[in-house]
């Protein structure tokens, strides 16, 4: 009867004392096998010839740890020249498929612009952006940006309305 | 040589003669003595450099102030990207690697560039634009104190290992002056926790102007020392490590960078971190032709994550690298450890107060209080209340001991016949050495000189009483 009472004393003993170190550790719930809390993994699709005056389809597919996501409250694409002579144009994106939004937007004249996606939920916010050129001159344009991109600092944000 | 010990210490005259107790006495009182007489020195210079370094922000603020400080308190301030566009201008060939956002409305905001290769701090008013100066960090006036107070003024790893030495044994002068103060026979208050003050000058008067402050600032005095041993680089390390093994310290899976893809660590790629998150490994950015988010959108995504200001946004390392937002507020409850991949925005590791075990809560409170942060003024004050007691009791000892230390002769106490007390407090303090282990080697260092060279020089062994 002593042993048994003993060895659930101990038991209880060991219980408390693994639930006061539970306590004491730190919080680690939610990593995955990187260290990383979960977050969301982006690819934002341009379309491979662009010709002004054509309309043009943009696709993001968006992943949470590998499966679609399509949680956002809030989704848009914004486009603007990347030179900001003019401001940027805002168009709603549509759930077209698990984790796909696309927009179609008609290309403007030549020149090199930036497509922003903005998705937002109640656990997420991403902003992903690209450059993309129209017309043969604006892709050379491109080339050199992105060389110079490489070595730049942050790049500046969409021109205000 | 005979030693007064009822001069010394309240009541221990009683205990003269033969028996454990004091013999014990004396063999406490003889580590005491020799590990004051190294290492009081060192107490000193720690003491005064952190009295003049706890008041940092305060005599930083006076010494810079042109700088640190707007003109005038403006309606609007600028963007970062405007401001950091603004400082460009003014300073070309210049490159940001980290921009502080800071709280204060009349702070300016703090940046490190790299110009012409050389790195540096720049201070901007974020009202008009302006660069209000440079400042190597580096050489400012309570950077010298903290270098004296980290490594005696000196490069290497030696400098920063005494320093840990002589507060590890600091912890072990605290412990043997504690026994040492313990009264002993007929309890009195003076001399215990009052000094006798009436015959100024006299051994009995030093000897409490020694161990009565002792006594009362010995928690305080303690807490300072341990809560400055994370920064050191042997138990640094240990506690590190412990922290680690026992996953009571900042969250990170398999605590080990090894088992991630980037062994980078947090430390090596952004600033002002907490302490607590300074070896987190750091994820990469998802590469793929996107343009690097601005620092206007990294500070908007800051900011609704509820980092409090001020905080710090360092630049992405490379193609891969992340936005690191790092909030080392003087609050630890503030801190922020935030990695943004630099296209997406996705907030990868997110690592707040609330989320570090224990032995990191405990260590970043620690911190916060030895650098006078914790509280403010009344932790600034408490810790120089600490500093200005521990210049009076090292002071005091010398003065104590050079009036008792007979001419010719070192002053040591007399080595107990005792061996069986001697080994065992031996045996103690190599416990101490275990958990200290910069005091460990010391002891073992002192008891091969003294096997080797006092025992055998009997003018040495007469000199050190030994």
């Amino acid at each position: 009867m002593m042993k048994k009472k003993m060895t659930l004393a101990g038991i209880s003993l060991l219980a408390s004392a693994s639930l006061l170190l539970g306590g004491c550790q730190a919080n680690t719930s939610g990593q995955d096998d990187k260290g990383m809390i979960p977050h969301l993994t982006v690819d934002l699709q341009i379309p491979d010839k662009l010709k002004p005056g054509e309309a043009s389809r943009f696709t993001i597919l968006v992943e949470e740890n590998g499966k679609p996501y399509d949680e956002f409250y809030k989704t848009n694409f914004q486009f603007w020249p990347e030179d900001g002579s003019s401001p940027a144009v805002s168009a709603e994106a549509k759930l077209t498929a698990p984790g796909t939004y696309t927009v179609t937007q008609p290309a403007s004249t030549e020149g090199v612009y930036r497509v922003k996606f903005s998705g937002v939920s109640s656990e997420y916010e991403i902003m992903p952006s690209k450059r993309f050129a129209i017309g043969a001159n604006a892709i050379e344009h491109l080339a050199e940006l992105e060389k110079q991109s490489d070595a730049a600092p942050a790049a500046p944000a969409a021109p205000h309305h | 040589m005979s030693i007064d010990l009822e001069t010394t210490t309240p009541a221990i005259g009683k205990q003269k003669g033969r028996g454990l107790l004091p013999t014990l006495y004396q063999n406490v009182w003889r580590w005491h003595f020799y590990a004051g007489i190294i290492f009081a020195p060192f107490l000193i210079i720690l003491a005064l450099s952190g009295s003049v370094y706890l008041f940092k922000p305060q005599i930083e603020a006076q010494l810079y102030k042109d700088m640190l400080t707007v003109r005038e308190v403006g309606t609007t301030r600028l963007a970062p990207d405007q401001l950091a566009a603004a400082v460009r201008t003014e300073n070309p060939g210049l490159s940001i690697l980290s921009f502080s956002i800071p709280s204060d409305a009349k702070s300016t905001v703090k940046m490190s560039i790299v110009k012409n290769e050389v790195p540096t701090t720049l201070y901007a008013d974020p009202y008009t634009g302006r660069t209000t100066g440079t400042l190597d960090t580096d050489k400012t006036f309570t950077e010298l104190f903290k270098k004296l107070h980290s490594q005696l003024l000196l490069s290497g790893t030696l400098p920063n290992r005494i320093v840990e030495l002589a507060a590890s044994w600091g912890v072990v002068l605290i412990v043997t002056g504690l026994y040492l103060w313990w009264p002993r026979g007929k309890f009195s208050i003076w001399g215990t926790i009052l000094p006798r003050l009436g015959k100024r000058g006299s051994r009995q008067f030093w000897r409490d102007m020694h161990a009565v402050p002792a006594f009362w600032l010995s928690l305080l005095i303690l807490t300072l020392i341990l809560t400055g041993l994370p920064w050191s680089g042997v138990m640094g390390k240990g506690i590190d490590n412990i922290a680690n093994s026992t996953n009571t310290n900042y969250p990170e899976n398999a605590f080990g960078a090894g088992s991630l893809e980037s062994v980078t660590l947090a430390k090596d790629v952004a600033e002002d971190l907490p302490w607590a998150t300074e070896n987190i490994p750091v994820p990469a950015s998802a590469v793929g032709g996107y343009v690097r988010l601005s620092l206007n959108e990294v500070a908007a995504i800051a900011d609704r994550q509820g980092v409090i200001k001020p905080y710090t946004i360092s630049m992405p390392d490379g193609k891969a690298g992340v936005y690191t937002v790092a909030s080392a507020d003087d609050r630890p409850t503030n801190n922020a450890t935030l990695h943004i991949d630099q296209y997406s925005g996705a907030v990868l590791t997110d690592v707040r107060f609330a989320d570090y075990g224990i032995m990191g809560k405990v260590i970043m409170l620690g911190i916060a209080f030895h650098e006078g942060k914790l509280f403010g003024l009344a932790n600034q004050i408490l810790g120089l209340i600490a500093c200005l007691g521990l210049i009076l009791i090292s002071a005091g000892s010398y003065v104590m001991w050079r009036k008792r230390a007979p001419a010719g002769k070192l002053g040591a106490p007399n080595k107990p016949r005792d061996k069986k007390v001697t080994i065992g407090l031996l045996i103690i303090m190599g416990a101490l050495g275990i958990i200290m282990p910069l005091v460990g080697l010391s002891i073992l260092v002192v008891l091969a000189i003294d096997l080797l060279v006092i025992r055998r020089v009997p003018a040495l062994k007469r000199w050190f009483s030994a």
